[in-house]
């Protein structure tokens, strides 16, 4: 009965404060809200009055009074989601004012309503950095994914692919990464359902599949046609609000519900073709059959090919082509939405939509099958019910296409390296394998690089996932006094992931398992989550204004996985669906994990003569996955904002429409952890006695009961600029201090353990970010004039290890089972995961240059300098190339990213375009370690080829052939294969038209409007490979930046139509 | 505002019941891996912990980076071996199996490390059955009582063979539960001596004679009293324990032979023969298995490669031969002496029928070739055999050992007695070897001995441990005797009218032998130098 007590003494304490306004000279503002481009009332509009606390909601006639305004020239102001508008109106004591408030998609972004988590606040109100996402793209133009929505849409987040397949994994970083070993990606927050999007976690397991295995992405499942709008929290003010998992940053996304109205029915629909947009220029089979003679001569031996032999040979067999095609995607959407007025309202919003992708490697695809119901009912003037339920059936169809080389490659990375001399299949239907085979099309297999047949992998496996997917969660919520409203949800999140594969024998992993590799994994994952909140909203006077929310949740979640694995069948033709009949079962596996993280929290938003805003914000969480002694960590922060412009000696300043300074300073965690960490944990051997067996336990895990979160603090100052009420700045530094790194130490073995998780070291991350917003060309009420809005995100971040606990460097775990390459490197001062490898000093022109540098000894190749050898840098200048000569030569970080929207509408027409960059960055194209390779090994690059030494050519790019590019051996790297990462593109482009209001009301259509979309239309990069977006190993903190067979990301072209009535 | 309370203990009671977070909410409950809180609840529990830590030898543990091999699955016995004038390998100067040979290990000596963290696992192991056992409610104390005094014997058994190879280690005497204070400085020889000395007689007043059925196995009072007769005599020895140690040792020594429940077997080789384990002589033994990881892992360590094809051996399938006598050594057996066959496989027939026997007319030589006789004891001679499920037991103490080690004693107390004599004749009788050479002077007496504990012995890892007890008798020994790797086979005597025999290839340089007194003690392994940084280097490293 706590919270009866608790709620009674709240009560009584805020009771005497209601109704305590000020009186005076005031009149009445009255009106309505219109949709700019449909003039259809909007409901659930919040006014205000700029300089007061009067406070509106529009009825579903988008109608509203504001009593006791005081009078003179006033500015009201109208706001909704990703909607605003202001008009001019003035006041007279005694009297009523009317005003027409149309709205238009809130492109100046410092009016407005933003989801803060547990609430929602006015933009003006907000203290902390929290970037709204422009949602209008999620609404007129295809969107596969919440990625897409994310890219370039707000200044420091950033967005990577770890693989373009349909369906695949992707990694976001907010404001930096700031965690070595555990997840850094941000918190999800889904119609206030806290989801931590971890794909190691949410995985079904990788069951022992080839390393090209791609991973998935668990938020697929989210229809982004469903998306009302996002919320990106990215300082500590903001974030605290989700303690121990806000450290990373918190994406808040509200779904679309109903309005007060008549049924509105809304469909949405497009297609369109996507094809790759670049390839690798590779040899032809007579370019290469030549390359590969002079590799031989090279070597003092004989051509491999006779001039007949060359004479006879063609272009021979395109891999790029083989296993690329043009492919189509579509998607349908339906939405019914609705609702009625009064005390007992009822609104809904219900939507069905499919998606279905095919993707340009031939064999993969993703098809998404979603229905959401959002629905909301009042009982009575103080009761509200409601619930927002979303179901979606995600299947993806992977190919083994990403990561590795040689015989372990994806389908991309053999299509770039097969020899063009095989065909894609024997007369007698046998896929032929590189190697193996070459000796039936007359080629010398001796130097070949064994591998993978690129379309057996594409067309052959079977690599299905699946993803059934129930959230949703049910609230009720009380107005107990006037301002205080208490709420209580429960939901749920119910996934039931499969992945099924089976590697036929006509593939080489299939062929070696033996006779086919058959792999079932399967999790469930079921999260449970109550929330318990009080949020009392008020004016205190007209001159402050309170609103404190507090509460106390709890979550808990559960996984299970099971296993199950075969190779050795009879046939091929059961795939993985009769594991049983394989001759060599695999050994089945289960598990169970659960965590519970319970919590109190509590946020107070204090503003003073509309001018002084001060923030408190604090939460305290006991997690499960914590050790037993630190299972409680409090999360504290505090904000002040100052309304510069609310002063007397700016409100002359007819420029400056707006201006509000911030600063804010608190902390957060980031869990990273899984469950049961913390713990002692004991295993099984087995033994015997006598000759009877028997099972024995034994510790193999000593408990740390320290274990705790990762610990960000983060100072945050910045400020919100309006000016002319057409633009609006946006700007933020940060920095940002990681402490307690869960990082892995080595015990002494006297302990009888091994390692450990402990909490060790530190990051930091430091950046500014700037967001420009302008209506260049306003339209006002008329459609006629040309209206161009613009808008600019460049954020720029600097991330620095700074204490490892100890010890000075960790080295990733090695980027390929292959070649052994070392992974990247963290390392004490630099930024995470840089690339460490040899510096190069170009090619040794001629015998003059080979015998200067005579006096080095390469301990690298072991021999002495000749001429059209790579030069490494000796950069201990000692006179000897070793180990000690690799440094630090590219960092996967880039310097800043910018996205620049422009949106330019005329008529019913409107051209939208978003241009999006990222710089600095470097990126490991580990293709080349083959293309450029000297051995000719496998194919290669053409520049490759063209420009290599050669006695008549020697001021060349690449070393003779047969000389390897990138260093003897197969443990280091240097950067010849290095590549910069920059890019700008423009991401997507779409021209509009929407049909003319009055022309539609007259058929009783409020909205129709088609559209052409193109994405990734051009990119302007100097990156050699498919992509410059790319990132194999993308979604870990470390071995971010490399290529290795990465699936190539599509350029595509889409028509589409909304209509609504 | 009735109306209003109702509503408000409506929210609340949704508040409270949904939540419903006692203090279970946040505790971690492992579903499908055991925890410490799971297993100490019965009895059952009990012996499946006491289980865990006897399975220790056979050391598997891959994820904290121990190996079947890094200790009685090969490094112990190479260790052990290797280091004297009996035993050598195949390999050349520069391997790491060489090391040990010639006396080179250092300290970054991969088999050392594996010994070390193995054996430390194991004493963990068997403190969490001395720290949780006890607490377990509602056990037969009797049981309870018997489980705690197994793992002491186990614990003592890791700590003698730690304190033999590296003098003194860090004492760890409870379960390793926290991260805190889990770095120790080495304790002294004698503190570690005087634990091991602790429990083991804490172990030998509660620990049964014997056991039957599913028990056969377990540690008995006689094998804790065995073991103390040879902690003693090393205690004394080398550990710095004096003369009061001989005479406890010869105390421990006698207790067992009194205990009658011991004696020789009259055939030496049905000693080690896997179908008569658990026999007569054996006093402790680690019990190996035909079930997968529950078995022994020496198999392609002992199995020879035959010539021309290298599967043609009909026992163990892979063959990676290590260990073979050296020459000298392997000469010095009486011609009766049915020790050298029951030690060195000297004939078998091949699976494809050919009949192979040792002898010195044997060419088929190369370097991974059938370069000597393998050892016989401990190789699992039914077909089939897979690593890590090898069947014959490995025999840690036996009753010839306590004879010999009480003939060791009184000669230490009293001199070369009567009684000395006659143990020491008693063993060699069995073996088919006349009486020992009488009149022998104290000296002269310990000399013979230890060079008797060499043929009985050999290939059951007390090689190394023996020499530290007579170092300087070891010592002329090896700088005399043992050849090393690269020269043993090529050097192998040539016998007169074969020529076809390979020549002696004098262009292998030999190793001469010098050893320091150092060598008494491997090296503290250097990752656990680098980890550890109380660690303290031994002399001479």
């Amino acid at each position: 009965m706590r919270w009866t007590r608790v709620l009674a003494l709240c009560a009584a304490l805020l009771c005497p404060l209601a109704g305590a306004h000020a009186q005076g000279g005031t009149g009445t503002v009255a009106g309505t809200v219109l949709d700019e481009q449909t003039g259809r009332p909007l409901s659930d509009v919040v006014v205000t009055v700029t300089g007061t606390a009067r406070r509106a909601l529009t009825d579903a006639a988008g109608r509203f009074t504001l009593t006791q305004v005081p009078a003179g020239p006033r500015t009201v102001n109208a706001s909704r989601p990703g909607y605003s508008g202001t008009a001019a109106v003035t006041v007279a004591a005694g009297q009523e004012a009317t005003v027409t408030l149309r709205l238009r998609p809130a492109g100046v972004q410092l009016q407005g309503v933003v989801a803060v988590g547990y609430g929602t606040l006015r933009r003006r109100d907000v203290t902390g950095a929290v970037s709204s996402v422009n949602t209008e793209a999620l609404r007129n133009t295809p969107v596969a994914s919440l990625d897409q929505v994310l890219q370039g849409a707000a200044a420091g987040v950033q967005v990577t692919s770890a693989s373009s397949t349909p369906g695949g994994g992707i990694s976001i970083r907010v404001r930096g990464t700031s965690s070595i070993t555990g997840n850094s990606e941000p918190l999800y927050v889904i119609d206030g359902f806290p989801i931590e999007n971890d794909p190691e976690a949410a995985s079904p397991g990788n069951g022992g599949r080839a390393t090209a295995s791609v991973p998935s992405n668990p938020m697929a499942s989210l229809n982004p046609n469903d998306i009302e709008s996002i919320e990106v929290l990215k300082d500590a003010s903001a974030t605290a609000i989700y303690g121990s998992r806000g450290a990373n940053g918190v994406v808040i996304i509200t779904t679309r519900r109903g309005r007060a109205g008549r049924p509105q029915v809304s469909i949405d629909s497009y297609t369109g073709m996507q094809s790759v947009i670049r390839r690798y220029d590779l040899l032809t089979a007579r370019e290469l059959a030549m390359a590969m003679n002079e590799v031989s001569t090279n070597g003092g031996g004989t051509p491999i090919f006779s001039q007949a032999q060359l004479d006879t040979l063609g272009t021979g067999t395109d891999w790029q082509d083989a296993i690329f095609r043009s492919a189509p995607l579509r998607s349908v959407q339906g939405t019914v939405s609705g609702g009625s007025t009064g005390t007992s309202f009822t609104r809904y919003a219900v939507s069905g939509g499919f998606f279905d992708q095919q993707g340009v490697v031939t064999g993969t695809a993703f098809k998404r099958y979603s229905l959401r119901a959002n629905l909301e009912q009042g009982i009575g003037p103080r009761f509200r019910f409601g619930t927002n339920l979303a179901a979606s059936r995600v299947n993806t169809s992977f190919v083994p296409t990403d990561g590795e080389s040689n015989r372990r490659a994806g389908a991309v990375g053999a299509a770039l390296q097969a020899y063009p001399f095989l065909p894609v299949q024997f007369a007698n239907g046998v896929y032929p394998f590189q190697g193996r085979d070459l000796a039936a099309v007359g080629v010398p297999t001796a130097n070949a690089a064994e591998l993978v047949n690129p379309v057996s992998l594409a067309t052959q496996v079977q690599d299905d996932e699946g993803d059934t997917r129930l959230l949703g969660n049910a609230y009720t919520s009380y107005e107990v006094l006037p301002g205080l409203t208490a709420r209580v949800s429960v939901g749920g999140d119910f996934a039931d992931r499969y992945r099924n594969t089976y590697y036929p024998r006509t593939t080489r992993p299939g062929l070696e398992a033996p006779n086919g590799q058959a792999i079932r994994g399967t999790a469930n994952v079921l999260s449970v989550l109550n929330e318990n909140t009080l949020t009392y909203d008020h004016d205190l006077g007209s001159h402050s204004h309170l609103n404190v929310v507090g509460g106390f949740t709890w979550q808990t979640n559960v996984t299970e996985r099971t296993s199950v694995s075969g190779v050795d069948f009879v046939t091929d033709v059961n795939g993985f669906n009769a594991i049983s009949s394989a001759r060599v079962p695999g050994t089945p596996s289960s598990t169970r994990e659960r965590w519970a993280l319970e919590s109190f929290l509590g946020r107070v938003n204090y503003s003073l003569f509309d001018r002084y805003l001060l923030t408190f914000t604090g939460r305290t969480d006991g997690s499960s996955r914590f050790g037993k002694g630190s299972k409680w960590g409090f999360f504290p922060s505090v904000a002040a904002g100052w309304h510069l412009s609310e002063e007397p000696f700016l409100r002359g300043v007819g420029a400056v429409s707006d201006l509000k300074v911030r600063a804010s300073y608190g902390a957060a965690g980031n869990p990273s952890i899984r469950p049961y960490q913390s713990l002692a944990r004991l295993t099984s051997a087995g033994y015997s006695f006598g000759g009877n067996p028997v099972t024995g336990y034994f510790p193999i895990g000593v408990a740390n009961d320290e274990l705790t979160w990762e610990s960000t603090r983060q100072l945050d100052v910045g400020f919100d600029l309006g000016l002319f009420s057409r633009a609006s700045v946006t700007f933020d530094w940060y920095h940002k201090t990681t402490d307690h790194l869960l990082l892995t130490v080595d015990l002494p073995s006297e302990s009888g353990f091994a390692r450990a998780l402990v909490n060790a070291g530190s990051i930091e991350n430091r950046g500014i970010e700037l967001s420009l917003n302008l209506d260049v060309l306003q339209r006002g009420d008329s459609p006629r004039r040309l209206g161009w809005r613009s808008g600019v995100n460049f954020a720029r971040n600097r991330n620095r290890v700074t204490d490892l606990g100890g010890d000075n460097e960790i080295t990733a775990s090695s980027i390929s089972d292959d070649f052994k390459l070392p992974g990247t490197v963290v390392r004490v001062g630099q930024p995470v995961g840089v690339f460490i490898g040899y510096r190069t000093g170009g090619v040794v022109r001629d015998s003059a240059q080979a015998l200067a540098l005579g006096g080095i000894v390469n301990r690298v190749t072991s021999a002495a300098y000749r001429p059209g050898d790579v030069i490494l840098v000796d950069v201990d200048g000692n006179d000897t190339i070793d180990t000690r000569d690799r440094t630090v030569i590219g960092d996967p970080n880039p310097s800043f990213t910018l996205g620049w929207q422009n949106t330019f509408s005329f008529h019913g027409f409107e051209l939208a375009g978003l241009l999006q960059g990222s710089f600095g960055n470097e990126i490991l194209n580990l293709n080349r370690w083959r293309l450029t390779g000297g051995d000719a090994a496998t194919n290669l690059l053409r520049d490759r080829y063209e420009q290599r030494w050669t006695p008549q050519h020697p001021d060349a790019k690449y070393p003779r052939l047969g000389v390897n590019t990138v260093g003897a051996g197969t443990t280091d790297y240097n950067d010849l294969i290095l590549e910069d990462g920059s890019y700008l593109r423009l991401k997507t482009l779409t021209l509009s038209y929407a049909f003319p209001a009055r022309w539609l009301q007259a058929r009783g259509v409020s909205m129709a409007r088609l559209y052409v979309t193109g994405s990734n239309v051009a990119t302007w990069t100097d990156y050699t490979g498919f992509d410059p977006e790319v990132s194999s190993f993308g979604v870990g903190n470390l071995n971010r930046g490399i290529d290795i067979g990465a699936y190539p990301a599509a350029r595509s072209f889409t028509f589409g139509l909304n209509f609504t009535y | 505002m009735k109306h209003r309370i109702k509503a408000l203990a409506l929210l609340a009671a949704a508040g409270v019941a949904t939540a419903g977070c006692g203090d279970d909410f946040l505790t971690e409950v492992p579903y499908s891996f055991v925890a410490p809180e799971n297993l100490y609840t019965s009895g059952d529990g009990a012996l499946a912990a006491l289980s865990g830590a006897y399975a220790a030898f056979q050391a598997r543990v891959s994820d904290l980076g121990i190996s079947d091999v890094d200790y009685y699955g090969r490094q112990y016995w190479m260790l052990t071996e290797y280091p004297t004038e009996t035993v050598t390998l195949r390999l050349g100067a520069t391997n790491e199996r060489t090391m040990p040979d010639i006396f080179r290990v250092t300290p970054s000596h991969n088999y050392i490390n594996g010994v070390w963290r193995a054996a430390f696992h194991a004493v963990n192991r068997a403190n969490s059955v001395i720290d949780n056992v006890p607490g377990i409610a509602g056990m037969d104390p009797a049981l309870r009582d018997r489980v705690v005094a197994e793992a002491r014997f186990l614990r003592a058994y890791h700590y003698f063979n730690l304190v033999r190879f590296f003098g003194g280690v860090p004492l760890y005497l409870h379960e390793t539960r926290s991260l805190e204070e889990i770095q120790k400085p080495r304790a002294t020889q004698a503190e570690v001596y005087n634990a091991i000395i602790q429990d083991l007689k804490d172990a030998a007043a509660v620990l049964p004679a014997k056991y039957t059925g599913k028990d056969v196995g377990r540690a008995t009072s006689g094998a804790a009293n065995a073991l103390l007769a040879k902690v003693y005599l090393q205690f004394g020895a080398v550990g710095g324990g004096g003369a009061a140690a001989f005479t406890q040792a010869e105390a421990y020594a006698r207790a067992v032979i009194a205990s009658g429940q011991y004696s020789l077997l009259a055939d030496y080789a049905s000693v080690f023969d896997q179908n008569n384990e658990n026999n007569a002589e054996v006093i402790f033994d680690i019990q190996n298995t035909r079930t997968p990881g529950a078995g022994g892992y020496m198999c392609d360590q002992f199995a020879p490669r035959p010539l021309p094809s290298q599967t043609d051996f009909p026992y163990c399938d892979s063959q990676n031969p290590s260990f073979g006598p050296e020459w000298p050594f392997f000469y010095s057996y009486a011609p009766t002496d049915t020790r050298k066959a029951g030690t060195w496989l000297m004939t078998y027939t091949k699976k494809s029928g050919a009949t192979v026997t040792w002898d010195s007319t044997q060419t088929a030589v190369n370097a991974y070739g059938n370069f000597a006789p393998v050892p016989n004891k401990y190789m699992d001679k039914v077909p089939g055999a897979q690593d890590g499920a090898e069947e014959p037991n490995f025999i840690l103490i036996r009753y010839a050992d306590v004879l010999l080690s009480l003939a060791e004693a009184i000669n230490e107390n009293a001199g070369p007695t009567a009684e000395a004599y006659n143990l020491v004749n008693t063993v060699r009788a069995r073996a088919k070897v006349g009486p020992l050479t009488p009149g022998l002077s104290k000296q002269a007496f310990k000399d013979a001995l230890f060079t008797e504990r060499r043929w009985e012995f050999a290939m059951e890892g007390h090689g190394m441990f023996d020499s530290q007890r007579n170092w300087s008798w070891a010592k002329a020994r090896i700088e005399q005797y043992s050849t090393n790797a690269a020269r043993t086979f090529w050097n192998r005597p040539r016998p007169s009218g074969c020529s076809s025999c390979i020549p002696r290839d004098s262009s292998v340089p030999k190793v001469t032998l010098v050893l320091d007194d150092h060598y008494l003690f491997y090296p503290i392994p250097q990752p656990a130098m680098d980890v550890n940084p109380q660690l303290v280097q031994n002399p001479g490293y």
